[in-house]
């Protein structure tokens, strides 16, 4: 069993996409996340708030142009080490390249929630994965399946995650 | 016509030490080729020294004093703010010598309950910026002088009283010189009242006008002026140009200068600005407006003029700008500091520019902290702050599990098939049907008694779900019963 975050360590800018609700892309990016500065950038429409400790920075961007707009500022301020962009729609190949020169900038991640319904978009990024909630095997922890479905640098893969946030492990 | 009088006994050593317990303390100045105390701390005049004292002989004395030069052109420049400070009670507020302040309060007490909770209020606000103050309350500015240096602390003297009870006042409370008042005393009349015996025109004979007038201004028969404090000069900065400005890179050097000019008066006045408006008035008279706020006072040229740049291509030029002016809408105070040693107060400063970036274009409103409250209420344990300013919060962890994600109210869930004390079997949520593999609970959570809360009637019992199908939900019963999905867990 090893810990998530270090199978994620050399990424700056990944998709995460959950079934049903975004409960279990939360859960990933807090346990990606873990302690360090981060900024949650929320575009208008979401009826569902993220679980974050009260040091977070929570934008609620008035519409998805402000929010595309607050997270490219957040990359290249310098001082906040991941940005999670939380979504309701796919956005366009030109504005993710934005993302990305944005985080190459200062040197930043980017983490993109997305619904599960759009899966077949073009983007920058470096790996996109689908998040499945399971029902747990035999100890009763929460588990969930991780496929990938987009990967810039070699094959695609699956992996077996669980625990609680922000401890999530690969079984 | 009512009047505060504030006498700062130690004024120049209470700006100069501002521990609670301060040690010996004194600040000198040089009169006749000889350093002598000039002004000295309480714990000072406890150990024994005096004004006027030879620094030689204070030092015999206190071998520890700390000792300092007197600056009186600074110490009335500190006297000017604290007049400034003193306007938040009276509007009319004015300088009296270089250590003392007279309050017009004439129909002010009532505002504060009386006039002895007024003076309290003074008092206190004065001594929690380091202050030793005497005061009184008197109907003229001498009875406040007399009572402040020769009459018992924080005294009130009432409507119309000055003539009698100041009679056993020395004649030194008439702010005398010292050469008459040696005079009158060879004569035998050492009290106000002795005085008050004479027959004036003779005293005017002899003295001439300044006894009787000191007399009459003290008793309340001679008008004395009281001349109030200057306003403040305002914090703003004006640009006029001899030809109308339309060109963005004019306009941007043009703000650059005001913003230059207007800092250093706030820099003076140790103030930063939190808000500003820039009014540019166009050739055909119309004024436009641009507004930017900060997320914490700054004096940062380049971080205004960054803000400002942005705004400054909105303005409809027309014919171009005749003049351009940059007030201070809303400023905070803002020490110097030097930040440039210190990596985590950096990193602060620079989230703060990110910040002010942020809310000036989405709006401050936007930007929130999610901040635990103390409270069992699950839909209020965590509250969106739309400001700023982060609350320190040390709350005990919530007894049971809570989930990864909230939703903003109960969603409620159609039962399949029900189970006796417990979480129905199946139920379906969001058109999906979900068949439970097990259940954690309940907790069972009331609302506070006193009010009603979320429409919440009863109390609630909370059950962790998992699922056949994968989600693990956070489901609650009412009351009624209905059963509700309050969240997910990750």
């Amino acid at each position: 069993m090893t810990i998530l975050r270090e199978h994620f360590q050399d990424l700056t800018y990944i998709e995460l996409m959950a079934t049903g609700t975004p409960a279990s892309a939360f859960s990933a990016a807090l346990t990606l996340i873990n302690n360090e500065s981060s900024t949650w950038i929320l575009a208008p429409g979401l009826a569902a708030l993220p679980s974050l400790n009260p040091e977070t920075l929570l934008v609620c961007a008035p519409s998805i142009r402000e929010a595309y707009w607050a997270t490219e500022q957040v990359l290249r301020s310098g001082t906040i080490k991941t940005a999670a962009l939380v979504l309701n729609q796919p956005y366009d190949l030109i504005q993710s390249r934005r993302f990305k020169l944005a985080t190459e900038a200062k040197g930043a991640s980017l983490i993109v929630i997305l619904p599960s319904s759009f899966q077949s978009f073009s983007s920058a990024a470096q790996e996109r994965w689908h998040i499945a909630p399971k029902k747990p095997q035999e100890h009763h922890l929460p588990l969930s399946h991780w496929k990938q479905i987009k990967n810039k640098k070699g094959s695609l893969s699956e992996l077996k995650v669980e625990g609680y946030a922000p401890t999530l492990s690969v079984v | 016509m009512r009047l505060l009088y504030l006498w700062f006994n130690h004024l120049g050593t209470d700006l100069a030490s501002k521990s609670q317990n301060p040690p010996p303390h004194a600040l000198t100045e040089w009169v006749k080729n000889t350093q002598r105390l000039a002004t000295l701390s309480p714990a000072a005049i406890t150990r024994g020294l005096r004004h006027g004292q030879q620094l030689a002989d204070a030092y015999a004395l206190i071998p520890g004093l700390i000792v300092a030069p007197l600056d009186r052109k600074r110490l009335s420049e500190d006297l000017l703010k604290i007049g400034y400070f003193c306007q938040q009670f009276s509007p009319l507020v004015a300088l009296d010598g270089e250590d003392s302040l007279v309050i017009d309060i004439t129909g002010i007490p009532r505002l504060y309950g009386g006039e002895e909770q007024l003076m309290t209020q003074v008092i206190d606000a004065l001594k929690n910026i380091g202050l030793n103050v005497r005061a009184a309350i008197a109907d003229t500015k001498g009875a406040g002088w007399a009572l402040t240096h020769y009459g018992s602390e924080n005294t009130i003297l009432s409507y119309g009283q000055g003539s009698y009870a100041l009679n056993l006042f020395p004649i030194k409370a008439l702010r005398l010189e010292e050469q008459i008042v040696e005079s009158l005393n060879r004569l035998g009349i050492k009290t106000i009242y002795d005085l008050m015996q004479l027959d004036r025109k003779q005293l005017t004979r002899r003295y001439g006008r300044e006894v009787v007038d000191r007399l009459g201004q003290t008793i309340g028969t001679h008008s004395e002026p009281l001349t109030p404090l200057p306003p403040e000069s305002p914090l703003s900065a004006e640009l006029k140009f001899p030809d109308p400005l339309s060109m963005l890179s004019d306009l941007i050097l043009a703000a650059e200068k005001l913003i230059t000019q207007l800092l250093l008066v706030l820099r003076n006045r140790d103030l930063g600005l939190t808000e500003l408006t820039l009014c540019a008035l166009k050739t055909d008279g119309q004024m436009q407006t641009l507004n930017c706020g900060f997320a914490s006072p700054t004096r940062n040229t380049a971080l205004i003029l960054n803000l400002l740049e942005d705004k400054l291509e909105t303005l409809h030029s027309d014919y171009g700008f005749e003049s351009l002016t940059l007030h201070a809408k809303s400023v905070a105070v803002l020490k110097d500091e030097q930040s440039a040693l210190l990596s985590k107060e950096e990193l602060e400063i620079t989230n703060t520019d990110l910040l002010t970036n942020l809310g000036n274009r989405l709006g401050f409103e936007n930007l929130r902290y999610l901040t635990p409250q103390a409270t069992h209420i699950p839909e209020e344990q965590i509250i969106m702050r739309p400001t700023l300013t982060k609350i320190e919060t040390n709350l005990p962890s919530p007894l049971g599990p809570r989930p990864e994600m909230t939703l903003p109210r109960g969603e409620p869930i159609e039962i399949i098939t029900n189970a006796p004390d417990g979480p129905p079997s199946i139920f379906r949520w969001r058109r999906q049907v979900r068949n439970v593999h097990s259940v954690t609970g309940p907790e069972r959570i009331s609302p506070p008694w006193w009010r009603m809360t979320h429409g919440w009637c009863g109390q609630r019992d909370y059950w962790c779900v998992q699922t056949e199908e994968g989600p693990r939900l956070w489901l609650y019963r009412n009351d009624e019963p209905r059963w509700f999905v309050a969240g997910e867990f990750g």
